[in-house]
């Protein structure tokens, strides 16, 4: 122990002997400014987006219009996520995450691991594992893991999936970008849906809380008091009146809707809303029916409701995510909608949301259900019939209109018809919880408002290429790569011990 | 440069004279091939992420093997003091034994060019990432290689400069994973330095100039830091 005591002391002399101590403390000094250049030097090329994606389907790189938006962001951007650590989706967003950083310093992230951090979840309410919050001042807009990750349609079979993180994240920065709110009216006066209704099933503040949560205002219009539809109305939501609208009223409405306004009109079977001639203006009419489905309809263990049908879905962009998660929606007294005949010097775009099923009829007469003896008979409406339309017009300002070529004064009339009210309501049929309705009114608003995709940028697919060897590729390759070249390399060597051996 | 050219000669002759470097490489060889033919045949894609990784994994534990004996053997031999009392610098002495080092581990990367051929004479790979992924674990030797160079200087003890270097590259290796624990600034800043997370761009097929660069500072710190340690002996 003494003698190791006193090599130790002999060392640390010599260490700190003159000559000795002076180069090493040169050598440790110089070591660290190399260390400084070194980081510095590393810190300025991080700082630039000095990349090159050598992939064919250009995988990793973010695209031109994307770099354009978010190098022109004149604030900070503010996205975090929250994620459910060592999963596909953290991967993919921090490496997308730091390009766009490296493009824009005002773009600040933040990754939180929702197990673990859950002050932060709780302060951003998030309860979903993979959910960005994009913040830019006081706009928020949350996007979801399914809105990034989804299955690459052409490879399916190969279990491809396609990531559409720079889509979503571009769109939401377009989104919170826009200036001045949104503003949902629901009608009032004619017993609509309450959207200030929280407590009872009936009420329509869930769907409120929804519009609000997607950064819309949402206030209430008493035509009558305000003789007009607000000029800042984006979309008008008439939420199945039980009393008819006054014509004046209904004008207000047409009129609305022909200067290019957008509109939900959500209108329940057994009662007369005063929209025949807004309806028929577009080519429309409510059929006074009131649709049965005795197989297709609201059928839950204790409890079953013909009454209720749950019809099919057409293609069309607000049913097309319903279809692919596979949501069905279902509609608790609803009536059906038909078809008027062609007006001339009109292009009239309709397009049909859900048909009722082949099981299903237009119950006509009405009194029947008062007795609760529905029998589908002559007089009824046969099946399949449609529950759900989508009008497009094209309001020309004055201005010729080329086909494929919208100028931007010409104006887009949007109306989405329902023979329904119910679904919207805060538990459609007294069953709480079920989202296909909120879903199927956000897609509407969101269609209305054209919020789909602002921007159209290509999903990024994992390039797979399969590669099956024959049996005689597969014998080549593992003979070949485990076998006869590191026994060449080794036969080479014992070569040259052996003729070395030999001198 | 002259200078340098002479001693990597003289150090790439005692390797190849040796059976060591070509049971070295034979080993190397055998378990990369091993580890191509069974990420080929189990995930049949054509492409090279997968086999790099493995190599990278494997070569950082036979590096040391390749530079453990480059300064070690001089100084137990005593050869060294002759080196530093030539007209040759300290830094023409490391330069040119990295270089012996660099080609020999080239020879190997070559070999090893075989792989991405079989992808291509037998499938349609995407030939952006395999380039990148080559040329990641090109720069991902030489840093091995640096590193193994300067615990090659640390002692006269072959097995103890192996071992050293090993430890040193198996650190720089996972301290990505301490990075990813602690998170924030400070754990970006540890993750930035894991030679694997570096790697990972490289291997997906994206030149990054800051991967690259990060070699190289690697590269060059390691040799100065040698060159200091030799100088410092020296006095």
């Amino acid at each position: 122990m003494k003698k190791i005591i006193e090599n130790i002391k002999e060392v640390f002399k010599k260490l700190f002997k003159g000559r000795n101590l002076k180069h090493g403390t040169n050598a440790v000094l110089l070591i660290l400014m190399v260390l400084g250049i070194i980081w510095f030097v590393q810190r300025i090329i991080n700082s630039y987006p000095l990349q090159y994606d050598t992939t064919a389907n250009k995988q990793y790189s973010i695209s031109d219009q994307s770099r354009k938006i978010v190098k022109d962001l004149k604030q900070d951007l503010r996205v975090t996520v929250f994620v459910k650590r060592s999963v596909l989706y953290e991967k993919y967003m921090i490496s997308l995450l730091k390009d766009l950083a490296k493009v824009s310093s005002k773009v600040k992230t933040k990754i939180y691991d929702l197990d673990v951090d859950t002050t932060a979840a709780k302060g951003y309410n998030i309860m979903e594992y993979n959910t960005m919050v994009i913040e830019l001042g006081d706009k928020r807009k949350d996007i979801y893991e399914r809105d990034i990750i989804g299955q690459d349609p052409r490879r399916q079979q190969q279990g491809g999936v396609e990531f559409k993180g720079e889509q979503a994240i571009i769109n939401a920065i377009l989104e919170v970008q826009e200036t001045g709110k949104k503003i949902v009216y629901f009608t009032d006066g004619h017993k609509e849906k309450d959207s200030d209704d929280m407590k009872t099933p009936a009420g329509a503040a869930v769907i409120k809380q929804t519009l609000i949560g997607d950064n819309y205002e949402v206030k209430k219009l008493n035509i009558i008091k305000e003789g007009k539809i607000p000029a800042d109305c984006t979309v008008l939501v008439v939420a199945g009146p039980q009393q008819a609208f006054s014509a004046a009223e209904a004008e207000a409405v047409k009129k609305y809707l022909e200067n290019g306004g957008k509109a939900m009109l959500l209108l329940e079977p057994l009662v007369n809303a005063g929209f025949d001639s807004v309806l028929a203006n577009w080519e429309l009419k409510m059929d006074n029916d009131f649709v049965v489905d005795t197989k297709s309809c609201l059928n839950l263990v204790m409890y079953s409701d013909p009454a209720s049908p749950i019809p099919e879905y057409e293609t069309h962009a607000i049913t097309e995510p319903l279809i692919k998660n596979n949501v069905p929606v279902f509609f608790p007294s609803v009536r059906s909608i038909s078809e008027l005949e062609k007006k001339k010097n009109r292009t009239i775009v309709k397009e049909k949301l859900f048909m009722s099923s082949p099981t299903s009829w237009g119950e006509t007469d009405l009194a029947s259900l008062k007795s609760g003896k529905v029998r589908k008979d002559a007089a009824d409406l046969p099946a399949p019939l449609c529950l759900g339309y989508t009008v497009k017009e094209i309001v020309k300002a004055g201005k010729e209109v080329k086909k494929d070529n919208k100028k931007e004064t010409d104006y887009e009339t949007k109306i989405v018809i329902i023979g329904d009210s119910d679904f919207i309501s805060n538990a459609p049929g007294g069953v709480g919880g079920y989202q296909g309705g909120t879903e199927l009114f956000a897609n509407s608003i969101n269609w209305l408002m054209d919020e789909g995709l602002k921007i159209a940028i290509r999903p990024k697919t994992v390039d797979i290429r399969p590669l099956l060897l024959t049996p005689v590729q597969d014998t080549i390759v593992w003979v070949m790569t485990i076998f006869v070249t590191p026994l060449l390399v080794v036969g080479a060597g014992l070569f040259v011990w052996w003729k070395r051996r030999g001198r | 440069m002259n200078k340098v050219w002479v001693i990597a000669k003289r150090e790439l002759k005692s390797y190849f004279v040796s059976p060591v470097a070509y049971v070295v490489i034979g080993l190397f060889l055998l378990i990369s091939g091993y580890f191509f033919y069974v990420i080929l045949a189990s995930s049949r894609m054509a492409e090279a992420r997968g086999i790099i990784m493995n190599m990278s994994f494997t070569f950082m534990l036979m590096s040391p093997l390749i530079t453990m004996r480059l300064l070690s053997e001089e100084k137990k031999l005593g050869t060294i003091e002759f080196l530093f009392t030539s007209p040759i610098k300290v830094s023409e002495i490391v330069a040119g034994k990295y270089l012996a080092a660099l080609i020999l581990f080239l020879a190997m990367v070559v070999i090893t060019f075989q792989y991405p051929l079989y992808l291509i004479l037998f499938g349609k790979p995407d030939l952006g990432p395999i380039f990148t992924s080559l040329l990641g674990f090109f720069l991902l030797g030489g840093t091995y290689l640096a590193v193994g160079l300067f615990a090659s200087s640390l002692s006269e003890n072959q097995l103890i400069s192996a071992i050293v270097g090993m430890v040193v590259l198996i650190f720089l290796w996972v301290i990505g994973w301490a990075g990813d624990l602690i998170g924030g600034g400070a754990g970006n800043f540890i993750s930035s330095l894991s030679m694997m997370n570096n790697l990972e761009n490289l291997g997906k097929g994206v030149l990054d100039a800051g991967n690259i660069f990060y070699y190289i500072a690697m590269i060059f710190f390691f040799l100065f830091i040698t060159v200091k340690r030799l100088e410092w002996k020296r006095w």
